[in-house]
This record gives structure tokens, sequence and C-alpha cells, in this order.
């Protein structure tokens, strides 16, 4: 048996990294951007939420995402927590070294108070 | 600088630009003062130059010429419009990569915690990052029949620690500008606490 190496296209990256941020807790959905500018683009392709690329085969991600306030809260936590998947995602694909990972929470929803 | 204080400069400045330029035009022999006869006060006050000495009329034109150049720079610094704020803020740039947040998000954090001190009617903020913190300027409509002070200091301690908390950024400033609710006379006060 031989051993080789395993290639992962930016898209299918970008794919499988909106479907682990979209399962952290506190996160409401991945978001394209205030301009709709955070996305990920392949042939024909085009995954919104995250930025994947690569840069001297390191690669560079910037997750976009909305959440909802709660008091409980933290977003320097919830930061963190977006990290953590990010890079536990890219070990276990064996996807290539992971440089610089950006989080940018570009919506930030604010339930309306119930009227007394 | 307040609106009143910005369109005093630029009428300023258009007055410079205006009465150097006519100056200068008329030194240089190329407007005469006759084809401003309708009004005959800016006649009588152009005559003059166009009967300098050489030496006079050099002095003349380098002067018009430089406060024209003046007037210029300053209408342009007045009416180029204010840089937009940057529409993210840095919670965080290190090795690991940047975390950021949108100010608009900051912004209606900060009106629903306003909306939720009792008498405040309705609220309108306004987020700034300064080097020593961020800095939340709120203005809002409050019930007339409340205590404004007690109000705005609760309010500057409930948006200081909220944000805070949320954000792990440090707030150095809160200002609130309070404006009592209409009453039916249509009296209105305002109050500023910092």
């Amino acid at each position: 048996m031989s051993s080789g190496s395993v290639s992962v296209s930016e898209v299918s990256l970008a794919r499988a990294l909106v479907a682990a941020v979209r399962a952290i807790p506190g996160v409401v959905d991945v978001s394209p951007g205030q301009f709709g500018e955070a996305a990920t683009y392949g042939p024909g392709d085009r995954v919104a939420g995250v930025v994947v690329s690569r840069a001297g085969g390191v690669l560079d991600i910037e997750v976009h995402v909305g959440v909802r306030y709660t008091d409980t809260l933290v977003l320097p936590e919830l930061a963190g927590r977006v990290r953590d998947a990010v890079r536990e995602l890219i070990e276990s694909l064996g996807a290539g070294p992971l440089g610089p990972v950006g989080v940018v929470f570009d919506e930030l929803r604010v339930d309306a108070e119930p009227n007394a | 600088m307040s609106v009143f204080n910005r369109l005093l400069i630029i009428l300023l400045a258009i007055l410079l630009l205006v009465a150097t330029g006519v100056v200068l035009l008329t030194a240089l022999g190329i407007l005469q003062p006759t084809q401003l006869e309708p009004a005959q006060w800016f006649v009588d006050r152009l005559v003059p130059f166009t009967q300098l000495d050489p030496r006079l009329r050099d002095w003349t034109l380098g002067v018009s010429a430089l406060l024209f150049l003046l007037a210029l720079v300053l209408l342009v610094i007045e009416l180029r419009p204010a840089p937009l704020p940057d529409p993210w803020i840095t919670l965080k740039d290190d090795g690991l990569g940047r975390v950021a947040v949108a100010r608009d998000g900051v912004r209606e954090l900060s009106d629903r915690e306003a909306g939720r001190v009792a008498g405040v009617m309705s609220a309108r903020s306004r987020v700034e990052e300064t080097p020593t913190g961020l800095r939340i300027l709120c203005r809002i409509s409050v019930d007339p029949t409340r205590s404004v002070p007690e109000m705005s200091q609760e309010l500057q301690e409930r948006l200081k620690a909220v944000v805070e908390h949320h954000l792990g950024l440090p707030v150095a400033h809160v200002s609130v500008d309070a404006q009592v609710a209409p009453l039916p006379s249509g009296r209105r006060s305002h109050r500023r606490v910092q």
C-alpha cells in the first residue's frame, strides 16, 4: 500500500466548514457578509459565509457568522469555539497547514422586546 | 465642529474667493470695473485697483492670489464629505486571526439595552472606537415624569456593563443625550449627562 497526499478543494472545504460552523451552539447561521462579499468561489460554484484561500500552501480562512444576542453570549468566547471547530475540521480532513482564522460577526440579531 | 460654524466658514470662504478673484481680475486688467456697473458699490471699490503703481500692483496680485488659494483650500476642506466609519469593530487581532463584529449590531444592542431602562421611550445610539475603549453616544427620549439624572446614570452603567460583557472590550465613555418626550403642549427640553 502506498502513501499519498490528500487534496481538498477550497469550495469543498468551505462547504464542510459551513456545516461545522452551523452546528456550534450560539451560531444562528453563516453570513454572506454585509455586502455579500464573504464567499469561496470554485468553477461554477460559490459557497457563501466562509472565505477559504491558500497562500504559499497555508490555508487562510475567514468565517462570517450571524448570532442572536442572549444574556450568556460573549463574542470572544464564541469566536474561540468557531476557531476550534475550524481547526478540528481541517485537521480531520488533513487539508493542510492552517494559518490565521478570522471570525467576523456580521449579523447580531436583537430580538424585539415583548410588549408588556 | 458644529453645522453653524461649518456653514459660516463655507460662506466666508466663498466671499473671500469672489472678492480676491475680482481684485485679481481687475488688477490684471482682465475685468473692467465698469463691467460691474449695476452694482455701483463694487465699481467704486475696484477702480483704485486699475490705477496701481507697478510695485503695489505686484503686492496686490501676490496677496490676492494667496488669499484666493487659502479660501479655495478652506472651501475644499469644509465641503469634503466626512470619511465613513469602519463597518466593523475589531475585538481581537492576534496571530490566530482577527475577530470583528458589525458596528450596526453593537448599536442595536445598545439601543435595546437603553430601551430596557424604565422611563426610556426610545433610543438611538452611535458607537465609536477610541484608543482607550469604546465610546457610546446614546440619544434617548424619556418619560417626563421620571428623573432624568437617575435614568441617565442607570443607562450609563447598564450600557457599559452589557457591552463590555458581550464584546469583551472596555467601554471608556458613555454619553447620554436625553430629550424629554414631547408634552401635549409641544414643549421640549434637553439634558446631557457625561
